[in-house]
């Protein structure tokens, strides 16, 4: 009999990070490690409480696997508890992760809204460690609902703004006494700034409602849908397409997804672009 | 070599799979008050064990199906005890090899389809190690039975596909012939036990199937232009979001994983869930993607006569009409395909 491909391994937490009020980024060592793909995800659970996924927020090649985690429910209040030297059960890695291949020699636009920047951040990291294969011009445009939940500050305030040709520009929901930056909505923002769709592959995850409008608004900045990448989330429980509910028309998000070009996407039956 | 066999009557062939009970356990159909269901011999009363022969050879399906002994309604996979901080994982005890005997050609049709669902890569090693240590005993309808409409999905009533085939003979007599490695295995125990004959094998029904029937692809075509139709809030005002269709649908595959947890031990399991629940796609932070009784109706029947067919090329509908039969309020997938235009003649 083959091996249960729901059980997870042990894995043990090695660093904690406090990112704002209700966001950990939690550093953990699998057991076993396994190799992934910027915008894959990983199932966490903690035994006798439940099983979550989250999309694997740390680039390939490291020891250690990161995953950035908003408290909202009973399980990842139950993750914020977590001490450094607690073990956790993860499996994966899961879905089909970023299309790196067609990325390569392009300008990168990637455009996160609150928490969606987890994801992304594997993405932004890995083309900054492999640079001579990702040479073009990257722009992160991210937002926040206020300065304090802006996420990741060591990354987009300290290490990515340093690096060569990469603009960085934030945005917040609502103004702030110390923010002199851009103050409103993502899609907003995208429309304020001069972005050339030539040669540029937008990257976007965020809240649904935000994806949505960054949809539209890039399509009617003259990006082609083929230049358009997302990467989306539904209530997953098995990660392998059988559970059933992560379907939009007859794919799954958790196998077929969650990484989609807005071309495909537009194929195919959804609440995102339709 | 396929060899046949022949019981004088049924009871002989339980008292067999009495005396097989340290190697096999049997699960048999059988009726109370009026409700069908499989039960395991050696749980039966009296009573229950003289309704297997009119229930295992009814033109109807059971009540509930054979899906739940290789996908059951609720399955343990991590057992721990917690000690401090310290989490121990406990050997949990696996299943024994199975007999059903009994199986109507819709349910092991329905069986073949989450085949594909549960089979594919990564196997699903709870199903498959079930899927390899049940026998499945088929005994076939004599025609299409009251409100079933398995014709009309490409079964015939007459015809399955299973480990063995049991069918009547000549009087209270039993013929059953092997039609896998593991049926012919189970014949040649029997055997051994010294109470049956070896016979011919009956002639088989070639079966046949509603012709004038509109394509798998044809309806998935059709569902399309359907997407935006009044029809889903139109069936979700009566609708209850009970979820009853799901559970005894033999294709609903759908599932949900939970943990219980007490004091110094818990669990890890997976449990049926239904798409018609709210909580089904309800993500912790509050968005659901489906949030109202028409979307769900919609992605229900989508997947059943749509999504299904993209995938794996079949309907994820066997006509053994217990959805539109249990359902409180009267909705049938007939009715859906109707819409479409593809009339159901449902018996």
């Amino acid at each position: 009999m083959c091996l249960n491909p729901l059980l997870p391994v042990g894995g043990i937490v090695t660093s904690i990070f406090s990112e704002s009020s209700d966001v950990k980024t939690f550093q953990i060592k699998p057991e076993t490690m396994f190799d992934h793909l910027p915008g894959q995800c990983a199932m966490l659970s903690l035994l006798g409480i439940g099983e979550a996924l989250f999309s694997i927020t740390s680039p390939p090649g490291r020891d250690y696997l990161e995953f950035s985690i908003k408290r909202v429910g009973k399980l990842t209040e139950a993750l914020h508890q977590l001490e450094i030297g607690d073990e956790v059960g993860i499996r994966g890695p899961y879905g089909n992760g970023f299309p790196v291949e067609d990325l390569k020699g392009k300008n990168l636009l990637f455009i996160g809204g609150g928490i969606g920047l987890a994801p992304l951040r594997s993405l932004v990291q890995y083309a900054v460690d492999n640079r001579s294969l990702y040479p073009g011009k990257f722009q992160l445009v991210y937002g926040a609902r206020s300065v304090e939940d802006l996420l990741f500050e060591r990354d987009i305030r300290g290490n990515w703004p340093k690096e060569k040709d990469f603009e960085v520009n934030l945005s917040v929901d609502v103004p702030h006494k110390d923010w002199d930056g851009f103050v409103g909505y993502v899609p907003q923002y995208l429309e304020q700034l001069t972005l050339n769709p030539e040669n540029t592959i937008g990257v976007t995850c965020g809240p649904p409602i935000m994806i949505k409008y960054v949809l539209k608004t890039l399509e009617k900045l003259g990006f082609p849908p083929e230049q358009i990448v997302t990467t989306l989330e539904y209530k997953m429980k098995c990660g392998v397409g059988k559970c059933g509910r992560c379907n939009l028309d007859e794919h799954y998000i958790c196998k077929d997804g969650p990484v989609f070009y807005l071309s495909d996407l537009q194929k195919i039956k959804n609440d995102f672009c339709k | 070599m396929n060899t046949t066999i022949r019981s004088t009557t049924l009871e002989n062939l339980l008292a067999a799979c009495d005396r097989l009970a340290n190697k096999y356990r049997t699960f048999a159909p059988t009726s109370e008050d009026g409700v069908t269901g499989f039960r395991p011999l050696d749980q039966m009363t009296k009573e229950q064990r003289q309704a297997i022969e009119e229930t295992a050879f009814a033109n109807k399906p059971t009540v509930g199906s054979i899906k739940s002994f290789f996908f059951p309604d609720s399955e343990i996979y991590i057992k721990f005890s917690r000690q401090g901080r310290k989490v121990e994982q406990m050997e949990l005890e696996g299943m024994g090899p199975q007999i059903i005997l009994g199986a109507k050609p819709c349910d092991i049709k329905s069986v073949e389809l989450i085949d594909k669902v549960f089979l594919a890569e990564p196997v699903d090693s709870l199903y498959q190690d079930k899927r390899q240590k049940t026998i499945v005993v088929a005994t076939v309808c004599g025609e299409v039975g009251e409100g079933c409409s398995c014709r009309e999905f490409g079964i015939s009533p007459v015809v399955a596909a299973a480990d063995l085939m049991m069918q009547k003979g000549s009087g209270d007599e039993i013929i059953l012939t092997p039609e896998t490695a593991k049926g012919e295995e189970l014949v040649k125990e029997l055997l051994a036990l010294g109470s049956f004959a070896i016979a011919k094998p009956l002639p088989l029904s070639a079966g046949d199937t509603a012709v004038d029937q509109l394509s798998a692809e044809e309806v998935q075509n059709r569902m399309d232009e359907l997407f935006n139709s009044p029809l889903w809030d139109k069936l979700a005002m009566t609708c209850l979001g009970c979820g009853t269709c799901t559970y005894y649908c033999p294709t609903c595959h759908c599932y949900d994983i939970r943990d219980f947890n007490r004091r110094d031990q818990g669990v890890r399991y997976r449990t049926w869930d239904s798409c018609m629940f709210s909580n089904f796609t309800n993500m912790a932070g509050g968005h659901n993607p489906r949030p109202t009784r028409s979307d769900r109706l919609r992605n229900r029947f989508f997947h059943k006569l749509n999504y299904f067919v993209k995938k794996q090329g079949e309907l994820a509908c066997v006509g053994c009409g217990r959805c539109a039969e249990l359902c409180p309020v009267g909705i049938s997938i007939s009715s859906v395909l109707k819409e479409i235009g593809r009339d159901v003649h449902v018996s």
